[in-house]
């Protein structure tokens, strides 16, 4: 950086060499950005404060100002609540997806007698998950008793639930508390199904890290525990942030969450309200991406 | 003076077995903890395809069955054949092809590209460009449905089109509904189906390369584009990899934009094709419904059936690469 900067200096142009570079290896994607998704976005914004009707004819719009997104806030209770509940979910979502994926990674990257078998099954939810084939399969029928969320067949029956409650409440532990810890153990097949991407970057992750840092870390007598949070956990830094970004976005724009579901059915017939609630769900969810970012990204640590 | 040295003897000696075993017997525990839980989430992830292969292969009459887990008593292709009647497989397995592998090499092409500009080069709105990258996987594309598919109805070229019409008083337009172009065309300019997740992909993973590498091939006269060709490129091949299959993934499963901008049965995909076509069978006579819902998870398995050769094939050198790609210092 501050070389770069006595260049400019030196020269005194508003531009050095180095920008113009970098400009020109994101070219394509500027381009693409202004023409492809700006233009086509800056439309649905402005439909957003229009009342649109699709005809044969063409598309006629009359100016309504706000009363869009004042309708969504303030008079549809719906999407009110399916807006707090999603990001409701979602924050509690996020650290356990994280979570998961990155221990199913660590342990993946070990050596052992049937990795490659592991490995293959952990990317059948990338396969089967992306699509709409999971939706399909639920809707014959196939697997949807995997799916109810209040559904306890795998791990908890009835009897173990109140005798759990009944034991965490013994130790002072809130009942909400305890419902959150019994809800996650039943939904472990929708956690680990969200999981596949984020345990494949983990394992890339964790191959990248320089082999002789770990060398170093034998030679000097340092323990797995030590060797975790010195070495692994800070090089991972730069994949934790993208997964980290890259699952609040999933969580938040998947085609089964609960605001994207009402948005599509609205697309269909009041365009202008769905574009109006889309924005500003959007806006959220920047607002949030922004945050964690900025959180995260300021201890990133890079190989330099 | 004797007796405390065979003392000391027999402590170490009684010491070292125990905490030896104990050792052992943690590292046991471990590796069997660790099996059972990994056997437990793949049987998770295995469940779906098992009981779609498993009552594609079974008769009709034998989903009925109670006592049939997983191992159909009369395994069959029956209901392949019967499906394949009104299943136009090839055709649409063609247009698929197409659609994933030309996208995801525009993709590689591409991504790869911004993601390298963004990671080394600190040029004025670097952080802006990322931001933009982020937007547009955050945006729902949904959400220009309308206005997207007024685009493409006249495509302009990017506004050429329109600049060529201010000459000769004639917009040049084309209508690029119901062909495989809207496809190509984000994909050629980073803006494809989660480009930006594999521009921020190709981001964190070069900014995590040590720089020596760059400045030997400084020193050694590489221009700065040359430098990301023969450097950069040859040591990402684990991202690379990744990113094909992800991207070839994501392509072929793909049901959002065929919907918005393939109307047409006879263009879609095979995806959303399949997916008309099961959501068109619901009848209320249950021999039929065991029937159709047989040949629907046939018409499914023979719709998913490519990408799971694609990772088969891909797996071992995907495995292999995941393994070498430490980059040594």
């Amino acid at each position: 950086m501050a070389r770069v900067k006595e260049k400019k200096k030196k020269r005194g142009h508003f531009f050095t060499k180095d920008d113009i570079t970098g400009y020109l290896f994101v070219l394509p994607f500027l381009i693409g950005f202004i023409f492809l998704f700006a233009k086509p976005m800056v439309t649905s914004i402005i439909y957003s404060f229009h009342d649109v009707s699709v005809s044969q004819a063409g598309i006629e719009m009359e100016s309504v100002g706000f009363s869009n997104y004042e309708y969504a806030l303030f008079s549809d209770a719906d999407f009110v609540k399916r807006f707090t509940g999603s990001i409701g979910t979602i924050l509690w979502n996020i650290p356990i997806i994280m979570f998961f994926s990155m221990f199913i990674a660590l342990l993946l990257n070990e050596k052992f007698v049937g990795r490659l078998f592991f490995r293959s099954a952990m990317f059948l939810p990338v396969i089967f998950g992306t699509g709409v084939i999971l939706f399909l399969l639920q809707r014959k029928g196939m697997v949807a008793s995997l799916f109810e969320s209040n559904n306890s067949y795998m791990v908890l029956g009835d009897g173990m639930q109140t005798l759990l409650t009944e034991l965490m409440a013994n130790f002072g532990i809130s009942s909400s508390i305890t419902g959150k810890i019994q809800y996650y153990i039943n939904n472990i097949f929708d956690i680990s199904w969200k999981s596949g991407i984020q345990i494949i970057l983990f394992i890339i992750g964790l191959q990248s890290i320089p082999s002789y840092l770990y060398e170093v870390c034998k030679l000097e007598g340092a323990t797995k525990w030590e060797t975790f949070w010195k070495i692994t956990f800070p090089m991972l830094s730069p994949t934790i942030l993208l997964c980290l970004i890259y699952t609040i976005i999933d969580q938040f724009n998947s085609s089964t969450n609960q605001v994207i579901e009402l948005v599509e059915q609205n697309m269909r017939e009041q365009i202008h309200y769905a574009c109006a609630q889309t924005w500003m769900y959007s806006l959220v969810v920047f607002a949030f991406v922004f945050v964690v970012y900025r959180l995260v990204a300021k201890r990133v640590i890079y190989l330099d | 003076m004797e007796l405390e040295w065979i003392q000391t003897v027999r402590k170490k000696a009684v010491k070292i077995p125990v905490n030896k075993i104990a050792q052992e017997g943690g590292k046991l525990i471990f590796k069997v903890c660790r099996y059972l839980l990994l056997a437990g989430i793949s049987y998770l992830m295995i469940y779906p395809v098992m009981t779609m292969l498993s009552t594609a292969l079974s008769r009709p009459i034998d989903l009925y069955n109670e006592s049939t887990v997983w191992i159909p008593k009369n395994p069959t292709f029956t209901n392949f054949t019967s499906a394949l009647r009104y299943f136009d497989y090839a055709h649409h397995l063609g247009i698929t092809v197409s659609i994933s592998t030309i996208s995801t090499a525009l993709q590689m092409l591409v991504c790869p590209l911004v993601g390298y500009g963004l990671a080394r080069y600190r040029f004025k709105g670097n952080g802006l460009v990322f931001a933009m990258v982020i937007m547009t996987i955050i945006v729902p594309i949904q959400t220009a449905q309308i206005p997207m598919y007024l685009d493409y109805q006249a495509f302009d070229f990017l506004g050429i089109g329109r600049l060529i019409g201010l000459i000769t008083g004639e917009p040049l337009t084309v209508n690029l509904l119901n062909t495989n172009w809207v496809y190509y065309i984000p994909a050629a300019f980073g803006v494809g189906l989660r480009s930006g997740l594999y521009i921020f992909l190709f981001r964190q993973y070069f900014k995590g390369m040590p720089k020596d590498l760059e400045d030997a091939g400084k020193v050694d006269g590489c221009s700065r584009f040359g430098i990301y060709l023969r450097i950069i490129i040859p040591n990402a091949k684990p991202v690379f990899v990744t990113e094909f299959l992800l991207s070839m993934i994501f392509y072929w499963n793909d049901t959002v934009i065929s919907n918005m901008l393939l109307n047409t049965v006879n263009v879609q995909p095979l995806m959303p094709y399949t997916r008309r076509l099961m959501e068109l069978q619901n009848t209320v006579d249950q021999i039929e419904e065991m029937q159709s819902r047989a040949e629907g998870m046939a018409c499914l398995f023979m719709t998913v059936a490519p990408l799971m050769i694609l990772f088969i094939v891909c797996q071992k050198f995907f495995i292999e690469c995941m393994d070498r790609s430490g980059i040594k210092g």
